[in-house]
């Protein structure tokens, strides 16, 4: 579900941030885009559970509690942030090198995609990574799209359909794990709580490393 | 094809390359250049001298059409290089700023080594067909150290190889906005020879607030003060008999 998430965020949120920041032309429609994006990410998640269930689940008819539906609702969750953080990466880099490509004679499309996107790559890496890391740890919007529910087989794999059938993510398990009285679930819900961790940490070492792989100086 | 354009150079030694007739630029609601006409010639040294803020970069930035890029710009009258219409709507900005090359104040080399900082602007145009060619062009400009990144060189070598990557894609005309305000004294003085070295291949025009190097490196020197174009000749000539009050107080030392 992660997987799937990622796969939507980062074109999508990338693509987005290229185009606000190099080819919008700066007029009340793309202030008003840029406010809302803001506006966005400070939104609570639940308030993304509940347009998830209303879009998705009742006006697209996408089975409840499956994948598919979460991997959309954290997708709409993080578009923002990883927006935001692309943008940040994509303006950091200093405008002498877009002076130098076009200078030689790069077209705007060939000035963004060979210079200020690679140069621009560790900051959005970061940010995509730590965007996701947060939905992640997401409880609350899952809960509303009904990935609550006691999942009683093994959902089939990603690639046989498995995005459609009912399934529940690690934090939401937790969660219920943890209300039930039964002394056996302590130890359980305990479990969950070190994957979820330890993956959570996988993932900012990951960024780390990549920020540290790829960052140049000039 | 490339002997034509070879041999039309030649007998175009010392003609006029770039004409501008009544330009005007505006920033937003700021009236940054009035009128400016000059005429620049191939083969030869133009400097733009003038106190800061006075419009030169600006004109500068009208002949490869860079202002396009600041959204608040606006650029009126005719600019024509070999009296071919630059402004024209069915002119290619990045098809001009390839035979119109520029280089900019501060060393901007790509992060990049320093065969792929000169090799870039052949390859988008696709100069060269194959690798060989490739190397062969780069080769041209650089020498050695080829596989060292561009940002290791030092603040005179970073300048140079952005000279070398500016004229690697074989322009017509080399602008140079400032080029060597950012270097020290001896750096400075390898890109002045660099800089005479140019004129056989192409027509240079070099922005500089120093008067001294004007004097060293231009055949012609065009004055520009608030935004007016206020005197240009023969560089010997402006600055040994100006004929304008407002450039003979300049180079003397009174304003500016």
């Amino acid at each position: 579900m992660m997987l799937l998430t990622a796969l939507m965020v980062l074109p999508l949120g990338v693509a987005a941030s290229i185009y606000l920041e190099e080819f919008a032309p700066k007029n009340r429609w793309t202030d008003l885009i840029e406010v809302n994006i803001s506006n966005l990410a400070a939104v609570p998640s639940i308030v993304y559970g509940i347009l998830g269930l209303a879009i998705f689940i009742n006006f697209a008819k996408f089975p409840q509690s499956s994948p598919l539906v979460g991997a959309l609702v954290l997708t709409l969750m993080t578009l923002p942030t990883i927006i935001i953080a692309t943008r940040a990466a994509i303006r950091a880099v200093p405008p002498s090198i877009r002076d130098a490509a076009l200078g030689v004679g790069a077209s705007k499309m060939q000035t963004v995609f060979h210079h200020v996107l690679p140069l621009a790559a560790p900051g959005i890496l970061t940010g995509t990574i730590l965007g996701l890391a947060s939905a992640l740890g997401e409880t609350a919007p899952l809960l509303l799209i009904g990935m609550v529910a006691f999942v009683a087989n093994y959902p089939a794999g990603p690639l046989e359909g498995g995005m459609l059938d009912p399934a529940s993510a690690l934090p939401v398990q937790v969660y219920s794990w943890a209300s039930r009285s039964d002394p056996a679930f302590i130890e359980r819900s305990a479990g969950a709580i070190i994957v979820l961790l330890a993956f959570l940490l996988v993932m900012n070492i990951i960024a780390i490393l990549l920020r540290r792989r790829f960052e140049r100086r000039w | 094809m490339e002997d034509m354009r070879l041999m039309e150079r030649t007998l175009a030694t010392n003609q006029v390359k770039v004409a501008a007739k009544g330009v005007d630029v505006f920033y937003g609601a700021t009236h940054a250049i009035k009128d400016v006409s000059v005429d620049i010639l191939d083969n030869m040294v133009t400097a733009f001298i003038g106190p800061s803020g006075c419009g030169k970069s600006t004109f500068l930035r009208c002949l490869n059409r860079m202002n396009d890029t600041v959204s608040v710009a606006r650029v009126t009258g005719d600019i024509r290089l070999d009296g071919e219409d630059i402004y024209d709507p069915r002119v290619d900005p990045v098809q001009l700023r390839a035979r119109v090359g520029m280089v900019f104040q501060k060393p901007n080399p790509f992060p990049k080594s320093i065969y792929d900082n000169v090799a870039y602007g052949p390859k988008i145009h696709g100069l060269a067909r194959s690798k060989a060619e490739l190397d062969e062009i780069v080769e041209k400009e650089a020498k050695d150290r080829l596989k060292e990144p561009g940002t290791g060189l030092s603040g005179g070598q970073q300048q140079r190889l952005c000279i070398a990557r500016a004229i690697a894609t074989s322009p017509e005309v080399l602008l140079m906005d400032e080029p060597c305000s950012a270097l020290d004294p001896i750096a400075t003085a390898q890109v002045e020879e660099l800089i005479d070295e140019l004129r056989a291949n192409f027509s240079v025009v070099i922005v500089t607030h120093s008067m001294q190097q004007a004097a060293r490196v231009s055949q012609r020197t065009a004055f520009f003060h608030l935004g007016n174009l206020v005197e240009y000749g023969e560089t010997g000539q402006i600055f040994t008999n100006p004929r304008d009050p407002r450039t003979e107080s300049y180079i003397s030392g009174r304003i500016g």
